[in-house]
């Protein structure tokens, strides 16, 4: 059923429900189907709209302090129905072994087993439209320290559209929109959530109440809810440890040069992405992380100077030193040039954090994100590493020459336009106690019954690979769990 | 592309002997050392048989 908390007469809520869940994006609405499948009766609250609008929007505005600028943030998140399966690429891998081992500079690793989470390889396969044989490798990399990045296109599956009608019709999912999350209210004698409370545009409060609450708004706003919640517990919800926000981990896009090739068969299937083995980065103690290769294409010149401008082209590509020149001044790529991109692992960092503003709050009175995004020497080291290594590996096996970057070479020089993927991870992290993380292994906020979360913020470690479908499967894992616990009284 | 990337390789591979001299006179400034089959040269990770 769907209901518009703009149009609700009064604060009467048609019924209990076993389980709340407050987000939208492929965690949210994965956890409510699954769970519904399994008989359960689901509140499923989305702050913003069926379809995109710029007022939901406005409410993610913060401000970032780190690498980044607050703009690439917003544009990362998407606060309406499938969140940000709206504008996801559709790019599908998963964790290596490797990425389950506690992590060189001291920080925890995975709590849960990776064979834990691939138990739900087939339904998050499903869920995301893979084919059968996706992940498949058609020719392994023979090389020595690189492998091949396992991965697969999803269309992209839009939980919007794909999903929609499915939420309308069911008959164990009661699906709000313009539920804004405003309140986090714990029982004052048990550690438990109590009631949420949900206010629409009109700023008409709703209260909500449930056996399990999962919170699933993205790796920023769960922090941030987790955080502003701060009049019962003046550290926040799950923040005894002090780890609320922190940890927050991206993928480094970072452009590491140019490549020729002498064997274009490696490219004509496109980008070549390979993964660094488990032997080089225990070797080197780094992260994880891609590299790929990607072969311009042949540039092509348009209108009535076709001929003359093609020809001016091919004549600096001629010359070394006027295609530099020519690179200096504009971006300028000649045929046969190959670039070099990365999505590199970061390492949990501390330091690398969401806070709340002091003194800038939304129009619901919850106080505004500052993002403290920041990159360590570990992070650096992984970047450098990789670099090298794969310029070697390629050159080894006779398939291409690289060109790398001075900052890359040169670890004096600081890094040039450090970019991200939009993959934001690690504020509420798993962990095996509150002094290092805020969920334990069942994604259950540390010191709380009935509190969960859900989406790429758990993540203790960002790995080699994009996060979607590992979200979807930890999501489908936390649903199972759900629909086995017993029904407690609050 | 099979064709122009072979001549731009080609065209780093002539520049062979102003690249050794660079090396032997101006070497490269840099803290990364490579091991004993390669060759950094204007940021070109070279194998030296490329060279030799």
């Amino acid at each position: 059923m769907l209901i518009d908390l703009d149009n609700l007469a009064d604060n009467k809520p048609p019924k209990k429900y076993d389980v709340c869940v407050c987000g939208t994006g492929p965690a949210g609405i994965t956890v409510a189907r699954l769970l519904a499948a399994q008989g359960k009766s689901v509140l499923l609250c989305e702050g913003g709209a069926l379809e995109y609008t710029e007022e939901s929007q406005k409410l993610y505005d913060g401000k970032s302090i780190g690498i980044n600028d607050w703009d690439a943030v917003k544009n990362c998140r998407l606060r309406y129905l499938g969140g940000t399966s709206n504008h996801w690429s559709g790019l599908c891998s998963y964790f290596d072994e490797i990425d389950f081992e506690m992590h060189p500079n001291g920080m925890s690793g995975w709590q849960v087993q990776r064979t834990d989470i691939l138990k739900y390889f087939d339904v998050a396969k499903e869920i995301l439209d893979l084919p059968k044989d996706a992940f498949h490798i058609a020719n392994p990399w023979r090389g020595y320290n690189f492998k091949n990045f396992a991965h697969a296109m999803s269309p992209p599956t839009r939980f919007n559209s794909k999903y929609l009608e499915e939420l309308k019709k069911s008959e164990k999912i009661d699906l709000f929109i313009h539920a804004n999350l405003t309140k986090i209210q714990l029982n004052p004698n048990s550690p438990n959530v109590q009631y949420l409370q949900f206010t629409n545009n009109k700023k008409q409060h709703f209260t909500f109440s449930a056996n399990q609450y999962v919170l699933a708004l993205g790796a920023l706003e769960n922090a941030r809810m987790l955080l502003a919640n701060n009049t019962q517990l003046k550290e926040g919800i799950g923040n005894r440890g002090d780890m609320v926000g922190r940890c927050f981990m991206e993928h480094i896009n970072i452009r590491y040069g140019r490549f020729v090739s002498e064997n274009p068969s490696y490219w004509k299937n496109g980008k070549l992405h390979l993964n660094p083995s488990a032997n080089l980065i225990k070797k080197y103690q780094i992260g994880n992380g891609v590299i790929s290769f990607d072969p311009e294409f042949n540039a092509v010149s348009y209108g009535r100077a076709q001929a003359l401008k093609q020809a001016i082209r091919d004549l600096i590509c001629k010359s070394e030193s006027a295609t530099d020149l020519s690179r200096k001044l504009m971006d300028f790529d000649c045929p046969g040039d190959g670039v070099i991109t990365s999505l590199i692992e970061q390492s949990p960092n501390l330091d690398s954090r969401v806070t709340l503003s002091a003194n800038e709050r939304d129009i619901f009175g919850i106080p505004k994100i500052v993002l403290d995004w920041r990159m360590n020497r570990y992070d650096e080291r992984t970047v450098r590493t990789i670099g090298i290594e794969a310029a070697k590996e390629v050159a080894k096996l006779g398939i291409a020459r690289v060109k790398l970057e001075d900052y890359i070479l040169d670890s004096t020089k600081p890094f040039i336009d450090i970019g991200h993927h939009c993959h934001q991870m690690g504020t509420t992290r798993m962990s095996h106690s509150d002094k290092d993380g805020v969920v334990d292994v069942n994604l259950k906020v540390h010191g709380l019954n009935n509190l969960y979360i859900a989406g790429s913020s758990v993540f203790p470690t960002g790995g080699g690979c994009n996060p979607t479908f590992t979200v979807v499967m930890l999501s489908a894992r936390l649903a199972d769990h759900l629909a086995s616990l017993k029904q407690r009284l609050i | 592309m099979v064709n122009l990337s072979k001549r731009r390789f080609a065209q780093l591979l002539m520049l062979q002997p102003f690249i050794l001299l660079a090396a032997k006179f101006s070497p490269e400034v840099t803290n990364i050392e490579l091991e004993d089959d390669f060759i950094l040269v204007n940021g070109w990770v070279l194998l030296k048989s490329d060279l030799f």
